[in-house]
């Protein structure tokens, strides 16, 4: 189906909205095929006037019905999507509007490409799952709730979309969040927002739309704009990784490159390292400039004796609240690769800033991403399948929960002998080294 | 709570929150991971050095990641140039000049050479491949292979066109140079896997999420030098396929073609017979960012090479183009 688009671009930006200082948002939209994501992300990109002609002008090349511009096309860069008309892989796009940048991820329907899905969504403050008023809500739109919250995205948007064919009708769209609401409660910790839409006709996607004044929620991008990114952490507690050790001696001491993932710092901290163990004082700090020398700068950089023994990867905290290591821990895992998981081997870890070597002990349960049940079932984990493991590694590592810091208690798993990235997830529960 | 210069107060809220960053340091942090990352697994490395001003902000973030705070710096990559034999005087000049304020070891591929060498035998500066495509995608194989690195740090972004949108940061290719688009490594929280076994190299992209104008931001808030073809000058021009091109006394002219002189800069620079310029005023960085706000194209229109065409990007980048 085709689109005439209507453009309703703003008037043009001056200099100084193009200050330094705007705020950056990454999301990413989910929902079975035909749902209506490319749809989606087309009239976004398109009535956000974020869209450069000529693109403009080769998408209406593209688009089958000739003048006509299709949405859609916006985001199916690959050949083999354009034949066969479905999202594969995830696709990024971009645009900007006042304050904001947002970089949106489209990313793929179908059951097989669960492992595009949850690396998409990996990266997001926020995801929008697009529901069909039409076929109500489907295992793919369960699955990709649960994908969403396992990848450890705090807000969710449920999208009730194509409600045009049901005349915005406000019994159809209660019917349908009175169903998923009680999936999705069982959720831990996220933000459920539903919203009423056309992205077709661009129902309550920029604008509030004067067909559904029953709904006082926000469009879209009201939506977007008044999500609060992820930096939003206590000052308190230190997460900085150690990124970087200078082979340079100056005085008996050299300088250590720390990327300051949560808080901040100054001269005189006290930190402790896991899962090193060692207690270093904050000396000389120095940050990029513009910043004052307490920092949340991302880098930052200090002096530590000589003779530290800090490596890339270890974590410093507040030495008051240091963090124990773990040599084994269960992880909730998605596997991805065609071949299936295998006990008893081994597999390289990338765990934070690490990289080590592990086995996956045994398999304890699995989840069935469509109904958030946790199933005994100890077989094997196949392709797209998500399951509860508990894995070993040789050397002992910071313990971080997923659940409490999504970037340092996330890990994947490395096959030595392909090279794949056979699984993904989160640790759930570390235990004392 | 006034933790930070130049940024945005945390909320009066309880408990206290720092201000969340803005868009650059976001970028900048995630770029910074990469090199980083790069620098610690995949030694050694080189970066994809054009000169132009996304391998100009590479080589900055490069620079700023491993300069020490006493302003010591020991580069840690490569500058690699793929000299097509037709690069703007300007270009080259930047290029030798970056490569001495980094103290960086240069290492330059002439294709011309290359061509008369024998190491690239797809026919170069054929009319229908004004990009040198075939010739080049050999020419940055071989360099991978002759230099032995194991990653090649490139400035390509994801806004710049509709297949690159879809490749990883840490872009695999095998042994021939070649990326299969389905069979990427998933990139899960940044999670990066370097895995390279033998043959292989890794393509590296810092500022993949960078968009035309993070990256203009990005010069004017650091500073950062570029070849001064990309502000507003004076030279003699020639109308063609909708774009000014430099006229150079070896240009051919064709009768109907009149050479006049304008005021222009260029958008993307590349191979001198085929750069696009627009008529500009912009000079400072700031103003420059201003015009791309105005701007209603996107910056490869400026490239006689390629239409923006989504496909033929597709089917050079599976042969190993950048
Ligand atoms: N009636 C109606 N059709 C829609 C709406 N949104 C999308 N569609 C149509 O649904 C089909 C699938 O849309 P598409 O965006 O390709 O779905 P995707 O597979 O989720 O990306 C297309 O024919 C769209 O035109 C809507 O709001 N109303």
């Amino acid at each position: 189906m085709t689109v005439i688009a209507t453009n309703t671009r703003g008037p043009q930006p001056s200099l100084s909205e193009a200050s330094f200082g705007r705020e950056l948002i990454r999301f990413n939209t989910a929902g079975s095929v035909d749902n209506g994501k490319s749809t989606l992300i087309g009239r976004l990109l398109y009535d956000s006037g974020g869209l450069p002609e000529d693109v403009i002008k080769t998408i209406a090349a593209r688009s089958r019905d000739g003048g006509k511009l299709n949405l859609a096309a916006f985001t199916d860069g690959l050949k083999a999507e354009r034949e066969r008309g479905i999202t594969i892989d995830a696709s990024y796009r971009y645009f900007q509007r006042g304050e904001r940048d947002f970089i949106v991820a489209d990313s793929p329907g179908h059951f097989e490409y669960t492992r595009n899905m949850l690396t998409a969504t990996s990266h997001s403050d926020a995801t929008l799952i697009l529901v069909d008023a039409e076929h109500g809500i489907v295992e793919q739109n369960r699955r990709h709730a649960y994908l969403a919250s396992m990848a450890g995205v705090k807000n969710i948007a449920i999208l009730v979309n194509k409600l045009d064919l049901f005349d915005y009708s406000r019994a159809r769209f209660d019917e349908i969040q009175g169903e998923f609401s009680q999936l999705l409660e069982k959720l831990p910790d996220v933000q459920l927002t539903y919203i009423p839409i056309s992205a077709l006709n661009g129902e309550n996607i920029v604008q509030s739309s004067r067909f559904t004044p029953w709904f006082e929620g926000p469009s879209v991008l009201g939506y977007l704009e008044g999500l609060s990114p992820e930096r939003d952490v206590p000052v308190d507690k230190v997460r900085a990784v150690v990124q970087w050790i200078e082979r340079e001696e100056r005085d008996g001491r050299r300088e250590v490159v720390v990327r300051l993932d949560q808080g901040s710092l100054e001269n005189g901290d006290r930190l402790r390292s896991s899962p090193g163990d060692e207690e270093v004082s904050v000396q000389e700090l120095s940050v990029p400039a513009g910043f004052v020398v307490r920092t949340s700068a991302t880098q930052a950089r200090f002096q530590v004796p000589w003779t530290t023994r800090l490596q890339r990867g270890d974590i410093l905290s507040r030495a008051e609240t240091p963090l124990s290591n773990m040599s084994r821990f269960d992880a909730r895992i998605c596997w991805m690769d065609e071949r299936p998981l295998r006990e008893g081997e081994r597999y390289l870890v990338r765990i934070g800033g690490h990289l080590t070597e592990g086995t996956i002990e045994r398999v304890d349960q699995r989840v069935d991403i469509g109904t958030y049940e946790h199933i005994d079932d100890q077989r094997a984990l196949t392709l797209n399948e998500v399951g509860v493991v508990t894995i070993s590694v040789a050397r002992p590592l910071a313990a971080v929960q997923f659940g409490d810091d999504r970037r340092a208690g996330a890990l994947i798993l490395i096959d030595p002998g392909s090279g794949h990235t056979v699984a993904a997830g989160g640790v759930l529960k570390g235990n004392e080294a | 709570m006034n933790h930070v210069l130049g940024h945005r107060i945390g909320k009066e809220t309880s408990p206290p929150t720092l201000p969340s960053l803005s868009t650059l340091d976001r970028l900048e942090a995630e770029a910074f991971d990469i090199l980083w990352t790069t620098r610690a697994e995949l030694p050694p490395a080189g970066i994809m050095f054009s000169a132009g001003k996304d391998s100009a902000c590479v080589a900055h973030l490069a620079e700023k990641a491993f300069r020490t705070s006493s302003g010591g710096l020991e580069f840690p990559f490569s500058l690699i140039h793929y000299d097509s034999g037709a690069n703007f005087p300007e270009v080259l000049q930047f290029r030798e000049e970056t490569a001495r304020r980094l103290g960086a070891d240069l290492k330059v591929f002439h294709l011309p050479s290359a061509a008369a060498e024998g190491i690239v035998t797809a026919p170069i500066n054929t009319p229908g491949d004004p990009g040198n495509v075939g010739g080049l995608v050999q020419l940055i194989n071989y360099s991978a292979q002759s230099l032995d690195v194991r990653a090649l740090i490139g400035g390509g972004r994801r806004d710049e066109e509709l297949v690159r949108a879809k490749e990883r940061i840490f872009s695999l290719r095998d042994s021939a140079g070649r990326w299969d688009p389905h069979a990427q490594r998933p990139e899960p929280w940044a999670l990066y896997n370097t895995t390279v076994r033998a043959g292989e190299h890794m393509r590296v992209f810092p500022i993949s999420n960078w968009t035309e104008r993070n990256v203009w931001e990005y010069i004017a808030r650091e500073n950062i030098a570029l070849p001064s073809i990309y502000y507003a000058h004076e030279r003699a021009v020639v109308q063609r396929n909708g774009a000014w091109l430099a006229v150079f006394p070896d240009t051919p002219i064709a009768p109907h073609e009149r050479i006049e002189r304008r005021v222009v800069r260029c958008r993307t620079v590349g191979d001198r017979h085929t750069t696009g310029f627009i008529e500009s005023e912009a000079s400072p960085p700031t103003e420059v960012l201003d015009e791309i706000l105005r701007a209603r194209t996107s910056e490869r229109s400026g490239r006689v090479e390629d239409g923006g065409s989504g496909t033929d990007m597709e089917s050079r980048k599976r042969l190993g183009w950048p």
